[in-house]
């Protein structure tokens, strides 16, 4: 059981555990003594206060009654600790709470500076000036998209306070400041922290670059795989119709020719039936194997299928087996139409005794020796 | 990679601020979660300084790049 205390928080009425007010209580008192200096404090303690009551209202969510101490706690969390509400004027309790602040990455604000004439327009272009550092949070806190999108994150360059008070000072005023002379400056305080920055970019663009790349070659390969897939398919389907082919028109040829079968016509050309069924093995062995080396090697390509060690080697020994005896066979054919090519025969021609030449031949001999 | 992280207290100083030196106005509106807010809107003037500082911006970011690529 606790004791409750009931109090209006920007006009609304909660009930809060008693260390629950206490906490808000001094947290309220500490931001209004961090905004000391500041002209405007009360309008901003009434729109924190607000907004604590936003806060709170979401957090009960109509399902409790009492706001505890995690309440407040997640309030000061979303808020910010009273540091934070600092507007960078230099104070001892600025310069500390900077630090402390640097560990949790905040990002400190900073005084807009109320000057006139020159000294206010170098102020404005200066970069690591309040305006800047001011409209670029600004910017970011409050615009819409449309006008964040175009530089969605503040360099810490142009927020140098915000890891631990690196040039925390607003720019001093009745000093013209060029823009050479605010690079200069801004790379001065900021340079290393945007060198990180450029090189992480870069480091991660360099990785996307890389994973893109690999993305790509990866598509590239399935391409190839998938053409190289296809071209195996189109040998194998025509190496298939032309050994179907073969064989339908050698059956055709001796189709209903009782005395002549295929492997007769075969003998023709080659010596033997033996001899022209090796060869037919052979020379089919001899383009299948390639082909199917192809397709093994387009789906591995494709489908980063692994042809197992044992098959490759067998599929290339059983192809050197089928090269040499083809080779052989066929050297053996080479040899045999050579030889039939230099054979020669003599034929005795034989004078006939009784045909039409003779016969007529002998008529002449006879009506010239009649004549003479 | 850094992460910015921007808590909600800082906004009102700066909103005050900005609304002080004629960048921003504001609205009132009834909220169905609590006390009404404050909407801010820029002005002319902000438009204009927000116009600055996009220039400003983008002039620092040439820099930078030029000579974060020098010393490469």
């Amino acid at each position: 059981m606790k004791k409750t205390i009931n109090a209006n928080v920007s006009g609304t009425v909660f009930t809060f555990e008693e260390d629950a007010y206490e906490q808000l209580q001094a947290y309220l008192a500490s931001v209004r003594a961090q905004l000391e200096s500041n002209a405007g404090r009360d309008e901003i303690m009434a729109d924190v206060e607000s907004r604590v009551a936003e806060l709170i209202t979401e957090r009960l969510a109509g399902k409790r009654q009492v706001v505890a101490s995690t309440d407040v706690d997640q309030v000061i969390v979303v808020m910010g600790r009273p540091e934070d509400y600092g507007d960078g004027s230099g104070s001892s309790a600025s310069s500390s709470s900077s630090q402390s602040s640097g560990q949790r990455g905040y990002k400190r604000l900073f005084r807009i500076q109320r000057t006139n004439g020159w000294a206010a327009s170098s102020a404005v272009l200066r970069p690591t000036s309040a305006w800047t550092r001011c409209g670029c949070v600004f910017r970011r806190s409050c615009l819409p998209a449309r006008q964040r999108n175009a530089h969605p994150t503040i360099h810490p360059a142009l927020d140098p306070g915000a890891q631990g008070g690196i040039g925390c000072r607003p720019p001093a005023h009745g000093r013209r400041a060029s823009y050479r002379g605010q690079s200069k400056r801004a790379f001065e305080e900021g340079g290393k922290r945007v060198a990180d920055d450029v090189n992480d970019m870069n480091r991660r663009w360099n990785k996307e670059a890389k994973r893109r790349g690999n993305e790509a070659s990866n598509v590239l390969v399935k391409v190839i795989g998938f053409g190289i897939v296809l071209l195996g398919f189109s040998m194998l389907l025509g190496l298939v119709s032309s050994v179907a082919g073969g064989a339908f028109g050698l059956w055709q040829a001796t189709w209903g020719t009782d005395e002549m079968s295929a492997m007769d016509l075969a003998a023709l050309v080659f010596p033997s039936r033996e001899h022209a069924w090796w060869m037919l093995l052979g020379c089919l062995l001899i383009v299948l194997i390639p082909i199917v080396g192809i397709l093994l090697g387009g789906f591995r390509l494709l489908l980063d299928t692994i042809t197992p060690k044992w098959l490759s080697w067998s599929l290339a020994l059983l192809w050197f087996c089928a090269l040499v005896p083809t080779i052989i066979g066929g050297l053996a054919l080479a040899r045999e139409y050579q030889r039939d090519g230099e054979s020669t025969e003599s034929v005795a021609l034989e004078t006939p005794s009784d045909n039409v030449l003779t016969s007529m031949l002998s008529k002449r001999r006879r009506a010239k020796a009649n004549g003479a | 990679m850094r992460v910015s992280i921007v808590v909600e207290g800082t906004l009102y100083p700066l909103l005050s601020r900005l609304k002080d030196a004629g960048f921003l106005t504001y609205r009132w509106e009834e909220s169905r979660s609590g006390p009404p807010r404050k909407y801010y809107q820029l002005t002319a003037t902000g438009e204009a300084f927000l116009t600055e500082l996009d220039q400003t911006w983008d002039e620092l970011a040439q820099a930078v790049k030029k000579t974060t690529r020098k010393n490469r």
